[in-house]
């Protein structure tokens, strides 16, 4: 693959302010167009590196999106360049309706009202929750939260998608109808996630995470094949995968 | 949920009262209250005017009259107990005061029902942004009807998990338990807190709440809030020029 690098971590350290140390050195890059996957175990440190690839969390000039460190990248591009999905979709959603949570990137991006509104119908209508936009984010399913959370982000067009835990908590077809969303997207993405079998359905490469390193990175059949490696790691490779 | 039970309730009937503007409600509504407290003691009577209006809309609006009597029991305590003291205290001044006091109460509180009973929390919301309330405020009652209701759902499968494992017994423990649940959903609010910061953040947000602009209220309905207002613009002279 001859794809120009969108995104490149390089020898990342974090620790958080009570001593403990998150990320002890993460490298890993990511081409145009490519799904990688972030596998391991609770608390090896996937949130905390996901933070880091928008400029929530920086400082360490480490991660650099299309060759810019984030810190050199003005915030508000940054953060429509590298759309940052979080693991509860509650969290996401916090304002009133569906239709203004969508609009409220676009709008702090510097779009008119009337314009927001329309990229958030657009947005809205591609991810299948056309109908939603004048109900309330907390009375939605689980499903549909997922379905508008994601459209939250979409919403400010970014070109690197990094998904928490996309598929947490749903029913299987719930499941299969993000998965299914998440493969017609475009966009590169970065998937932290313990559901192995959406890794084998959705992404081209994985990385294994542990202790806040990455352990192995290679082509997803290669790594999901490698039970030994999983094991070791605190995963388990799926039943027929 | 036991958030669909908090709010929202009856907000998707199609009664004549659902159907008004969020912002001719709000205008209508905060008319009514001002109308309400202006009314003197010496005319108590004249409330009967405003209770008329105010029941006359609770039955055009379809909402269930239990839901609202339910609703209004929230004063019944203080109202009971200021009673039992204007009946029991020797001035001729007390009664009237505190129908007057009590009548208010609950007239305005009656008013606040029928506002909440008929309109979302989100037009609400938009209807207070229109109408230049600070977006701080808005943006923290918006805050505040979100979360509460998922709050409260935490709290509800908290305790279903307490109750499950069996009955409390023995009041200290109780008081105990019930301690540490509120506790442990307060540092599950201040957790969640940070974690919406953080989105926030991560689509832009710098500090103003961004809004959506509004369509116009259609004409005809502006004709309401002059009703209301003509109400009680002729209540308020009934009462000051006696």
């Amino acid at each position: 693959m001859s794809d120009p690098v969108l995104l490149e971590v390089a020898d990342l350290r974090f620790g958080w302010p009570s001593g403990e140390e998150a990320l002890r050195g993460v490298s890993l890059a990511l081409a145009e167009g490519e799904t990688l996957a972030l596998i391991g175990r609770n608390g090896a440190g996937k949130s905390t590196l996901l933070l880091h690839l928008n400029g929530i969390l920086h400082g360490t000039r480490a991660v650099r999106v299309r060759g810019t460190p984030v810190e050199d990248w003005p915030a508000d591009e940054l953060r429509a360049t590298v759309g940052l999905v979080f693991e509860d979709p509650r969290d996401q959603l916090f304002m009133p309706t569906v239709l203004e949570d969508v609009s409220f990137g676009p709008l702090n991006l510097g779009l008119r009202s009337e314009q927001a509104r329309e990229r958030a119908l657009s947005v809205l209508a591609g991810v299948g929750a056309e109908g939603l936009a004048d109900r309330a984010p907390h009375h939605l399913s689980a499903g549909q939260m997922r379905r508008v959370a994601l459209a939250t982000v979409l919403a400010m067009e970014p070109e690197l998608l990094v998904i928490d835990e996309p598929v947490m908590a749903l029913d299987p077809e719930g499941r299969e109808a993000i998965i299914a969303l998440l493969a017609s997207l475009p966009q590169a993405k970065i998937i932290a996630t313990h559901d192995l079998a959406l890794v084998g359905e959705l992404c081209d490469t994985v990385a294994v995470m542990d202790a806040g390193r990455i352990h192995a990175t290679g082509p997803v059949g290669e790594i999901l094949r490698d039970g030994g490696l999983l094991r070791a790691h605190g995963l388990r490779a799926p039943r027929n995968g | 949920m036991l958030s669909h039970d908090l709010m929202d309730a009856w907000t998707h009937l199609h009664s004549p009262v659902h159907r008004l503007d969020a912002r001719v409600k709000l205008v209508c509504a905060v008319v009514v209250v001002l109308g309400i407290v202006m009314v003197p003691v010496a005319h108590n009577d004249l409330l009967l005017a405003y209770a008329t209006l105010l029941v006359a809309a609770s039955s055009l609006s379809m909402l269930p009259a239990r839901w609202i009597l339910g609703r209004l029991a929230i004063v019944a305590p203080f109202l009971l107990l200021g009673t039992v003291a204007a009946v029991l205290l020797p001035s001729p001044e007390a009664l009237p005061l505190w129908v007057s006091l009590g009548g208010k109460c609950l007239l305005s509180l009656l008013t606040a029902v029928l506002l909440a009973g008929t309109t979302t929390s989100a037009e609400l919301l938009r209807g207070a942004q229109a109408l230049h309330i600070p977006r701080t405020l808005i943006a923290l009652s918006g805050f505040a009807i979100t979360y509460i209701a998922v709050l409260a759902d935490e709290a509800g499968r908290m305790i279903t998990a307490m109750r499950s494992r069996g009955r409390v017994r023995g009041t200290v423990r109780r008081l105990r338990v019930g301690g540490s649940l509120i506790a442990s959903l307060m540092a599950r609010a201040a957790e969640r807190a940070e974690r919406i910061a953080l989105a926030m953040v991560s689509r832009g947000y710098r500090g103003t709440m961004p809004m959506l602009a509004q369509e116009r209220v259609p004409a005809a309905q502006w004709a309401v809030v002059v009703a209301i207002a003509a109400i009680a613009g002729a209540v308020a002279w009934a009462g000051w020029s006696a």
